[in-house]
């Protein structure tokens, strides 16, 4: 079944992540936000492919894989509900770094280019909650890729150990 | 005590607030403060509450982390320019690392409460802070990316 805006509305509203939005924030960053649903593995971010947006998990999970320069395919992550996706390349207009594939189905928003562009170049208030947003978005990826590093990096001395 | 006017001058010829009006760097200057630090200083410590977001004006910092042994490890550098402390603020988390003066420095010191209140307005000096902290950290994730991509493929390859 599909989510109703007021869904949307509440979902944000529980969320951690755009906890520094009040209501009105809420309110007018869901009228924007563009509702989508996918199956068992439909690509919604392909690696390599401009950006169309940023995504937000509402229902379901979501896979993250990255294809090396070595042409291996590396599963990175997983996504839960509530997760930000698809940030980087919309902030700075770079191709995907990473496939993200529906596992089950899912519910998704969808904030597309135009309207990101809005946001992050404009000084209103509900502009800044979403740039805030986006920051700490930001830093949950640096921190899990942080992390990725220290194993992978561990792994390695290891071997050499 | 540094005035609100030199805050405000200082604020000006940072790159992060670059195209702000004379009055916004004084609305922004009225909430701040200067610290002026010699070489060695601790401007906060892991573990400590993050209250402040700062910009460094002039000089520069190191950053450490302590381990569980009691072990302190130099992880980076702040240059000047950088905005620093936006993390624990924004997250509402501890310090995760101390920073301290490698040099003589300047910090303009942005309390949180400050910070929070100018949002809610709308500030343009918030909105110039905000997106040179994205822009910073989106390339320090493409960074690690690439490292994270690196590794891998010498992973592959030991295999």
């Amino acid at each position: 079944m599909s989510l109703t805006r007021d869904d949307l509305q509440k979902t944000l509203k529980q969320l951690q992540l755009f906890n520094g939005l009040d209501d009105r924030g809420v309110n007018a960053l869901s009228a924007i936000i563009r509702l989508e649903s996918y199956e068992t593995d439909d690509v919604v971010i392909q690696q390599g492919s401009p950006s169309n947006g940023i995504y937000i998990l509402l229902e379901g999970a979501m896979q993250v894989s990255l294809k090396t320069t070595a042409g291996a395919i590396v599963v990175l992550d997983s996504l839960e509900e509530g997760s930000v996706f698809g940030t980087l390349s919309a902030i700075d207009r770079k191709e995907r770094g990473a496939t993200c594939k529906a596992v089950g189905t899912v519910h998704l928003g969808r904030i597309a280019m135009i309207d990101v562009q809005d946001l992050m170049y404009g000084s209103s208030a509900l502009a800044l909650g979403f740039q805030i947003v986006i920051l700490r978005s930001i830093f949950q990826e640096l921190r899990k890729t942080n992390a990725q590093l220290s194993e992978l990096s561990a792994l390695e001395a290891v071997d050499i150990v | 005590m540094v005035g609100v006017s030199t805050i405000a001058e200082n604020i000006l010829d940072n790159p992060v607030f670059v195209g702000l009006s004379k009055t916004e760097a004084e609305e922004l200057a009225s909430h701040c403060d200067i610290l002026v630090l010699p070489s060695g200083r601790t401007v906060f410590e892991q573990g400590s509450k993050s209250e402040s977001i700062f910009v460094l004006f002039r000089g520069s910092l190191s950053v450490s982390v302590r381990d569980m042994a009691g072990e302190d490890h130099l992880v980076g550098q702040i240059s000047q320019g950088d905005v620093f402390g936006e993390m624990g603020v924004l997250e509402g988390q501890r310090r995760s690392a101390s920073t301290f003066t490698a040099e003589d420095s300047v910090i303009l010191r942005i309390p949180g409460t400050s910070f929070t209140m100018m949002v809610k307005q709308g500030h343009p000096a918030i909105h110039r802070l905000l997106q040179w902290a994205i822009r910073k950290s989106c390339q320090r994730l493409r960074d690690l990316d690439t490292r994270l991509d690196e590794l891998f493929a010498s992973d592959g390859e030991a295999q």
